[in-house]
């Protein structure tokens, strides 16, 4: 019982992550190849955001979230961030290593230990090819960002692991060294494009960045179809965190209106907007109108 | 929608931009010197000036931007993109320093070459010139303070005030250094000049970043404005049953605070916004700053005639 609610609640999963990345950078080490560096490095910045998103969690269920009214979204972010200039950094320091080898000659990669690399990748592979499989439909938000990220890591771990099949195989040792440095700079992309794309998400949140024109105006065409007209709609702010919306509407209502009208009408509007929008903060706001 | 600064604005503006654009060329010039001349004192004093250019065309981006409402899509305030702004100049001036540190010991320990007594008295005639410019600006923008300065131009000064202390110590240790006729000595007092103001460059970055981060990560707002917010809504006779939500989040200069209010006895959606208007003239009267909203939070009747609280999103 208590290793399936684990398990439901991703709790396990950072443990088995770094349990393999151990093993992948022990195998890089022994192989000395650069492919499985790059891999270890991905693979670690997608463990450290399970891990940070676990404990996070895990703190503010405990009752750790007094002073953080509106939420752990920040801090998840800000944490994210730091993993992702981390991985920028580390992917830059793979490509000048990766650039140097090629520049400065051939190094030869022992097919017993390219064998040894290709176990090691096809074994995360393998987790990881679970987890994408396991967690097809994650229940919150924050999860779901996680398992695309996991889904992006599978495939550019299928595409190395053809590149080191290919050179397992074929048994010479320029084509293996060849395949190693090619895998190696597919791995810096995608370490790289990844880092560059998580470090602009965390950003933009971290700063209050507002929605994007289409987010907001599926919101207000939302507030169109519950009967909300064009003059009644005085103000609407917005502003994300990971997948959390946050909406502040103001609506002009006739001052000399029944106060049980004005709430009959937030409330159904609120319940609409909810249902409508997942992870959605709205806070209402009125302005009174003379006539 | 922008619009065009008034010609007070464009001064201050104008002002801003040449003395960043004095420092910048200064900077420019220590960092050829620096290279030249092999004088840690030197490029660190370089990379710390960098640094605070940095800030310097931050201040002066925001300052055009507000001046010319471009910054109207942040709904939510500035405050937290001047506190990204901050982290970032933060946590380079933590890593530039610690760099320095490492290029300390590995001068000091590891035999690196040393700049020539040549080269430490160019160096310290380019220094000079860094604490002319520094002293005029520190000494115009001294004088031009007053208590009620913004948080922007407050920070301008503290900056510009680190930045006269540093050359003032660089300034010292490099003349003395290119005096020295023992290299030796050279090397040490140079190595002194730079962990001085690698050192300061750790302490003030590692205050930006302490400083920028609780409000980044939406952090409620310090107790004493928590208290002064209790305060307003006794005075306003605003009891907890009257509300039904307050949250508070920090943004640098721009604190938000927010509070719902429940409709109880409010007959009319009139008697509700004038309560929301008294209790907001309130709080803008004790918060000037802060963005405050004060949200409906609806009491629907149920089958049975008596109120019930709608459940909180």
């Amino acid at each position: 019982m208590m290793r399936r609610r684990i398990w439901a609640s991703r709790d396990g999963v950072p443990i088995v992550d770094f349990a393999l990345l151990v093993l992948l950078l022990a195998a890089a080490l022994y192989a000395n190849s650069l492919t499985l560096i790059g891999v270890s490095i991905a693979g670690s910045t997608i463990a450290l955001r399970e891990l940070l998103l676990v404990s996070i969690r895990r703190r503010f269920d405990a009752g750790g979230s007094q002073n953080y009214q509106y939420g752990f979204g920040k801090i998840l972010q800000a944490g994210n961030l730091l993993i992702a200039v981390v991985t920028i950094v580390t992917g830059f320091w793979l490509a000048g290593r990766t650039f140097d080898l090629t520049l400065t000659g051939f190094r030869e990669i022992s097919p017993l230990r390219l064998a040894f690399a290709a176990t090691a990748n096809a074994l995360v592979l393998t987790w990881n090819g679970f987890l994408v499989h396991s967690y097809r439909e994650p229940l919150d938000p924050a999860t779901r960002v996680l398992q695309r990220a996991r889904r992006r890591l599978f495939v550019v771990l299928l595409a190395i692991q053809v590149c080191l099949t290919v050179a397992v195989l074929a048994k010479d040792p320029v084509i293996a060294f060849c395949s190693d440095i090619f895998a190696a700079a597919l791995a810096f992309l995608f370490i790289v494009v990844g880092g560059v794309k998580l470090s602009w998400d965390c950003i933009c949140d971290l700063i209050d960045h507002p929605l994007d024109r289409d987010r907001e105006g599926a919101i207000v065409a939302l507030l169109t179809r519950e009967g909300v007209k064009p003059e009644e709609l005085a103000d609407l702010r917005t502003r994300h965190c990971a997948e959390r919306i946050f909406a502040e509407l103001t609506l002009r209502i006739r001052e000399a209106a029944p106060m049980e009208d004005a709430c009959r009408r937030i409330a159904v509007l609120r319940r609409a907007l909810e249902a409508e929008i997942e992870g959605l903060d709205l806070v209402i706001k009125l302005e009174g109108v003379e006539a | 929608m922008a619009r065009a600064p008034t010609p007070e604005q464009k001064a201050k503006e104008a002002a801003v931009l040449y003395t960043a654009l004095a420092d910048g060329a200064n900077v420019a010039l220590q960092f050829a010197f620096a290279a030249f001349t092999r004088s840690l004192s030197l490029l660190s004093e370089a990379i710390r000036g960098a640094l605070m250019l940095a800030i310097e065309f931050y201040a002066f981006f925001v300052l055009r931007a507000v001046h010319r409402d471009r910054l109207g899509k942040f709904r939510f305030g500035i405050g937290q993109l001047e506190q990204m702004c901050n982290l970032a100049i933060g946590a380079g001036l933590v890593l530039s320093g610690l760099w320095i540190a490492r290029q300390v010991v590995q001068l000091l320990l590891l035999d690196m070459p040393a700049a020539t007594p040549l080269g430490l008295a160019t160096a310290a005639v380019i220094n000079s010139i860094n604490v002319a410019i520094n002293s005029l600006g520190w000494l115009a923008m001294f004088s031009a303070s007053r208590s009620d300065d913004s948080a922007i131009y407050s920070a301008q000064l503290r900056a510009r005030t680190v930045k006269l202390c540093s050359c003032f110590v660089v300034q010292t240790t490099m003349t003395i250094a290119a005096l020295a006729k023992d290299p030796l000595i050279s090397a040490w007092l140079d190595g002194l000049g730079a962990t001085f103001v690698g050192a300061l460059m750790v302490v003030i970055g590692s205050r930006m970043v302490w400083g920028a981060l609780p409000d980044l990560l939406d952090r409620s707002v310090p107790a004493d404005l928590e208290a002064t917010i209790e305060t307003i809504l006794n005075e306003a006779r605003i009891t907890s049953a009257d509300i039904a939500g307050r949250r508070t989040r920090r943004a640098g200069s721009f604190p938000h605070i927010e509070l719902t209010l429940t409709t109880a006895g409010s007959l009319r959606v009139s008697d509700f916004l004038h309560r929301v208007r008294g209790l907001y003239g309130h709080l803008r009267r004790h918060a000037p700053d802060a963005d405050i909203a004060i949200a409906v939070h609806p009491s629907v009747p149920n089958s049975r005639g008596s109120k019930r609280v709608e459940g909180e999103a």
